[in-house]
């Protein structure tokens, strides 16, 4: 059996399309390595995940070709006469595809992991997205040579990988970073206090798996496998629902909560231990912060990075772990001076207090509003921000 | 032989070489392309690093199957038997190959000289890389490297900093360093290609 795959590895289709899945799969590794992303391992796998599901159509028409050329060089014919069987030798040329794009994706992602920093955060929960991408994959070739053994005809390949390619594209897109049809959620960074959406990861896994039992019990395509197709067919159902409802957000919050702290002057600080870096400098922002709010505003004591919980009255100080610069971890410190409301009518009474913030610390880039409040007579301004302040911490009650 | 029966005769043959291995598959490409020339949408791609997004318009990306398909117009139905025939075969084919190439570049001219010549160029070289894997790999993968490349190039080769050197058919409009990668890209795979393929091929 090996033996037998070994040949199918080797040879003809599976070889031309493999070998360059993997160069491919390489070069584009490379390439997306180079790009900034966030210290620690969800980020690079993420990428390797949309990566492999990008390339994982062309191993589809990869399969469809492959099967066409056996199917028209009448070896199908021949191998149906031998023990293993048409439906032996069509597993077979899957495992071929499959495995050489196994090693593309592999490829790909050793690239992009050896071109990021690994010193950040990682976690076993991360492991569902290659897996998440390794199943489509799998999938995918499957499918390839299904539609090959239906249609054997030089085109199917083509045509087939064509369209997979824009509808996986497509749909990408379109999903954005929901993430429903395809495992891939672009536009979704890691930051230090987030995990990949488990459930949803491996709800996409046993839909892909399903899926692909069915078509493996398929391959014979001949009567008498009808019990194990309806019994995939089943669980494809089944985990095609369970896929649906689980909770489409692709992300979760880490847990458990590791935080590291600083004080000083009364004003406490928390961050990730991955975002460590920020905690000084952020520490001074909010100084700096409330030195411009001064006593005309309630500000907070406590103030934790996105992610972490904290006393009531705390506020959350939301910058992008990806690159912590000083203007950066200002700007949040301004954000953080009262707390997000979470409706419009609070946003609106909480932007004009940011300006008015930002007037007060740089007024090169505050608005002109915001310029003519902070000329106004002291009693003015009090009166000004003690209105909105009360919008924007009541209104979203 | 009566004329009326050799006219038909003559126009068979012409159908016969000009519809070579098979002319739906690009006529209907070149059609999409015109139609996609007419109504000028962009379609937004889903880049991963330009969470700011970017479009491209769809004819743009029609040139991959356009290309694709153009390359299959090289393809004979009897691919053993041409050899021995006295006509021109590898200029008709060549001349089948670029019909397709050059309906789409002039289905473009309306919108502008400078996309016109950006997508003749696009064209060129996604044919170029079908030829390439063509000759390696037989006319039934040869779409594969122009598929990985505009594969590629949609999700990875744009950055909030731009399009990448690399990623060439997605420039809407192409940097000088780009148009040279890809005459280098053209010249490299057009001589890759050249040499006859051994044996009667695969597909």
């Amino acid at each position: 059996m090996i033996r037998a795959w070994w040949a199918e590895f080797r040879h003809g289709a599976p070889l031309a399309a493999g070998l360059l899945t993997l160069l491919a799969g390489v070069a584009l590794g490379a390439t997306v390595g180079r790009q900034p992303m966030l210290p620690g391992c969800a980020d690079p796998l993420n990428a390797g995940l949309v990566l492999g599901v990008t390339v994982s159509p062309l191993a589809l028409g990869a399969a469809a070709v492959h099967v066409a050329r056996l199917q028209n060089g009448r070896l199908l014919a021949l191998a149906g006469t031998s023990p293993r069987g048409r439906g032996g030798t069509l597993r077979l040329a899957w495992a071929a595809i499959a495995a050489w794009q196994l090693l593309g994706y592999a490829g790909a992602q050793l690239f992009i992991l050896g071109n990021t920093s690994l010193h950040g955060y990682c976690s076993p929960a991360m492991l569902v997205l290659p897996a998440a991408g390794m199943g489509f994959s799998i999938l995918m070739s499957g499918i390839g040579v299904l539609l090959g053994a239906i249609r054997p005809h030089w085109a199917t390949g083509a045509i087939a990988g064509a369209m997979a390619l824009f509808v996986v594209l497509g749909i990408q897109r379109l999903e954005g970073p929901a993430g429903r049809l395809v495992p891939t959620f672009i536009f979704t960074y890691y930051q230090p206090f987030l995990d990949p959406n488990v459930a949803l990861n491996l709800a996409h896994l046993a839909f892909y798996l399903a899926a692909g039992a069915m078509i493996w019990a398929l391959l014979p395509m001949r009567r008498g496998a009808g019990l194990a197709v309806v019994a995939a067919a089943a669980a494809v159902l089944g985990s095609g629902v369970l896929a649906h409802v689980v909770d489409g957000d692709p992300v979760q919050h880490r847990r458990p909560e590791l935080r590291r702290c600083l004080s000083a002057d009364g004003v406490q600080l928390c961050v990730w231990p991955e975002s460590e870096a920020a905690l000084h400098p952020g520490l001074v922002a909010i100084q700096r912060s409330k030195a411009v709010v001064g006593d005309r505003l309630p500000t907070p004591s406590t103030f934790q990075q996105e992610g972490l919980t904290g006393p009531a009255g705390s506020s959350t100080l939301r910058f992008d772990a990806r690159e912590i610069t000083t203007a950066e971890l200002q700007h949040a410190a301004h954000r953080a001076m009262v707390p997000q409301p979470a409706c419009q009518a609070g946003l609106e009474a909480w932007f004009s207090l940011l300006d008015w913030i930002v007037a007060g610390s740089e007024p090169g880039y505050a608005a002109p509003e915001a310029l003519a409040i902070r000329s106004l007579p002291d009693g003015q301004q009090r009166t000004w921000l003690a209105a909105r302040y009360t919008a924007a911490t009541t209104a979203c009650r | 032989m009566s004329l009326r029966r050799a006219t038909l005769d003559r126009l068979r043959t012409a159908w016969t070489l000009a519809r070579g291995w098979s002319l739906l598959p690009a006529a209907l490409a070149v059609a999409g392309a015109g139609v996609a020339a007419v109504l000028d949408p962009s379609v937004p791609l889903p880049a991963y690093f330009a969470p700011r997004g970017y479009a491209v318009p769809l004819l743009q990306l029609l040139t991959l199957p356009v290309a694709v398909t153009a390359v299959l117009c090289l393809e004979e139905p009897a691919h053993e038997l041409w050899r021995t025939s006295d006509r021109p075969m590898r200029v008709i084919a060549a001349a089948r190959a670029l019909v397709p190439l050059a309906l789409t570049t002039l289905a473009a001219l309306p919108l502008g000289l400078t996309r016109a010549v950006t997508i003749a160029v696009v064209l060129a070289a996604l044919a170029a890389e079908a030829l390439l894997l063509r000759r390696f790999a037989g006319p039934g993968l040869a779409w594969m490297l122009p598929a990985l490349h505009v594969a590629g190039a949609s999700v990875f080769g744009v950055t909030d900093e731009g399009v990448q050197l690399w990623a060439w058919p997605v420039a809407v409009e192409p940097s000088p360093p780009q148009l040279v990668l890809v005459a280098v890209t053209i010249t490299a795979c057009l001589t890759a290609a050249h040499r006859r393929r051994r044996g009667a091929g695969h597909r």
